[in-house]
């Protein structure tokens, strides 16, 4: 990496660090610390909850996923604009009437504080593994291909973070959160218009379009029902709607974002923004991916994109056997540039027949080029059998260090850091605030001077700091880190949510009931989840979040109404 | 009588459009717009 790079990306990081610490100096109690004063405005909140949302690995994997799979992935999103449409209906009034620190608080005022601690606990328990991921993710990768140390990656990233959520608290997650957020739009424009212009010299974005599309890289709607298909419109308006809101209603990390707003007409408006603009970013992000696929059609691009993979091959007995199968790639390669061009020729000849032909040649010289990819990734399994040989999220990545100018380089992985940073700090910030406001000072030391709280606060920042470094060092000791903590989202999840359903739209049952239910939901979901990791039956884990949610409410209701029954009959057996 | 100090959602009138009502309606149907974009962009180039 040059120097430019080096000044560029250490330069942009630095000033907004030196921002938010500048801007939260008076940052002084431990409402400010916790709940930023209450003045940021709906922009602030907007971007705030955004940058939240996309962690590193969003704008590492996403790209990658459009370069493997088209945009299909943008529909994941669309139930995202209806779920913030329902919690300003419905979830924010609730919470600015109460006035609530933490979305947990709001339990104890409807049920008790058995209610509140058991769903702060769950929530600390999930939050806090997923915290030492969102660091561990992205150093992996970056340390991978900038050559660094992966234990100083992690080092670099989380104690820049400790540092200003320590310093600032709330208030200085959310305005270096707008700051990072407007680097990541930036840097992403960016790439774009330089993947672009990248092309070969005659191809234009319309052909780029064209040539992707007769690939079938441009599908973004899927009307075909099919519950095993991950990404289509049914899914992502139905299943997308209730993650999302489970998401943005019910977790800490995202509640805290707009709980800060100088208003309730302000955290709406930050909402709804994110409503509007979160679609229309990620089809942004995803069509940088889908440039990046065409660049790679008209160019020659590696074999397998993470470098560290093809290193232990390169140092083993299957050398030669890799560099052969290389030299036949990059043959394969110039067909396919030959083919792709072709297809432009022919598509702007309007001539129906060459068109086909021409399509039918490049997709064979594409499916060739992926064959002996498939290739190369035997080899990388026969040297290590564990080794990870899906790449897609180390596309993007290898695009910026070897084909942007010089300074955008630095740019954009500024943008990569920021967005780690950003997710890291809301989740340390979240966590201390629970952990704070939920278990310490409503059960264990009450009636403390607001300093000894702000004290507090500082100190459980920087522990739950050190307990998501200290995961993130050992994370490579999991075989599939990423999905274990999914798993251990999911065990937890839906019985949160469940908790807040009945919370919201059952009034006449009472915490006794919910409690049960939330209890006995929480020990089904683990048996569960037990018997299919004993291979007893299959079940994809995400079903684990809906089973909790709609277990607990029907349980809960169950509860409230025997309990009702048995009051009845007393009563007319008394009379 | 409701109480004076109670909190009403509804004191809070949006900066535009009036309502929160129609705020809403706006972000719907710009979300319905985008997604009918998508289809037609999907098929423009399918």
């Amino acid at each position: 990496m040059s120097t430019i790079d080096w000044l560029v990306m250490t330069g942009t990081l630095a000033a907004i660090v030196i921002y938010g610490v500048m801007k939260t100096r008076s940052v002084n109690n431990v409402k400010s610390y916790l709940m930023g004063d209450r003045d940021l405005k709906w922009w602030t909140i907007g971007l705030s909850v955004m940058a939240t949302q996309a962690s590193a690995i969003t704008f590492l994997s996403t790209p990658g996923q459009a370069y493997e799979s088209g945009l299909g992935f943008a529909q994941f999103y669309f139930g995202l604009p209806v779920a913030m449409v329902i919690l300003c209906v419905f979830v924010l009034p609730i919470y600015y009437r109460l006035q609530v620190y933490t979305a947990y608080e709001y339990l104890e005022s409807r049920f008790d504080v058995r209610v509140r601690t058991m769903t702060a606990l769950l929530f600390l328990m999930q939050r806090g593994l997923a915290a030492g991921i969102t660091i561990y993710a992205p150093a992996i990768i970056l340390s991978s291909i900038l050559g660094w140390s992966l234990g100083l990656t992690i080092f670099l990233i989380g104690i820049v973070v400790i540092f200003y959520t320590v310093m600032g608290g709330t208030k200085a997650v959310s305005v270096t959160q707008k700051q990072q957020m407007i680097v990541i739009l930036l840097g992403m424009v960016a790439a774009g218009f330089v993947v672009v212009n990248r092309l070969p010299e005659g191809v234009g974005l319309s052909d780029a379009l064209n040539v992707a599309g007769s690939l079938g890289k441009l599908e973004v709607i899927d009307f075909k029902f099919d519950l095993n298909d991950r990404y289509n419109i049914w899914s992502a308006m139905l299943g997308g709607t209730f993650l999302f809101l489970s998401y943005f209603g019910t977790d800490q990390s995202q509640v805290q974002r707009y709980l800060s707003g100088k208003s309730l007409t302000e955290s709406r408006l930050g909402l709804l923004f994110n409503g509007i603009f979160k679609v229309p970013m990620q089809f942004l992000v995803l069509f940088v991916g889908i440039m990046v696929f065409v660049f790679f059609l008209f160019a020659t691009p590696p074999v397998h994109f993470n470098t560290a993979n093809l290193e232990k091959v390169r140092n083993s007995e299957y050398a030669t056997e890799l560099t052969a199968l290389e030299e036949e790639y990059n043959q394969l390669s110039s067909a396919t540039s030959e083919a792709s061009t072709a297809l432009v020729e022919a598509l702007r000849s309007n001539d129906e027949v060459q068109s086909d032909e021409a399509k039918l040649a490049l997709a064979d010289a594409v499916f060739n080029r992926n064959q002996i990819a498939g290739e190369v990734d035997a080899l990388i399994k026969s040297v290590d059998v564990e080794a990870i040989t899906e790449d897609r999220d180390y596309v993007f990545i290898t695009f910026i260090i070897n084909y942007l100018p010089i300074g955008l380089v630095g740019l954009l992985l500024a943008v990569i850091f920021s967005a780690a940073m950003s997710s890291t700090s809301s989740e340390l910030n979240a966590l201390a605030t629970t952990t704070l406001v939920d278990i310490y000072r409503r059960s264990l030391v009450k009636e403390k001077s607001d300093e000894h709280y702000l004290k507090a606060s500082k100190m459980l920042t920087i522990m739950w700091g050190c307990v998501a470094l200290s995961f993130a060092a050992v994370a490579n000791l999991f075989d599939n880190l990423i999905q274990a903590v999914n798993i251990i989202g999911s065990l937890f999840y839906g019985v949160i949510l469940g908790v807040f359903v009945v919370a919201f739209f059952f009034k006449k049952i009472g915490s006794k009931s919910v409690l049960s239910g939330a209890l006995i939901a929480e020990t089904f979901v683990v048996l569960t989840f037990i018997a299919t990791y004993l291979e007893m039956f299959e079940l994809a884990y995400l079903w684990l979040n809906l089973i909790g949610c709609v277990l607990t409410v029907v349980l809960a209701w169950f509860f409230s109404s025997g309990s009702k029954a048995v009051k009845r009959a007393m009563g007319s057996g008394a009379s | 009588m409701s109480d004076p100090n109670e909190f009403n959602p509804n004191d809070e009138t949006p900066p535009v459009l009036g309502s929160w009502r129609r705020i809403y309606a706006v972000v719907l149907v710009l979300h319905v717009v985008l997604i009918i974009l998508f289809y037609l962009f999907s098929n423009a180039y399918a």
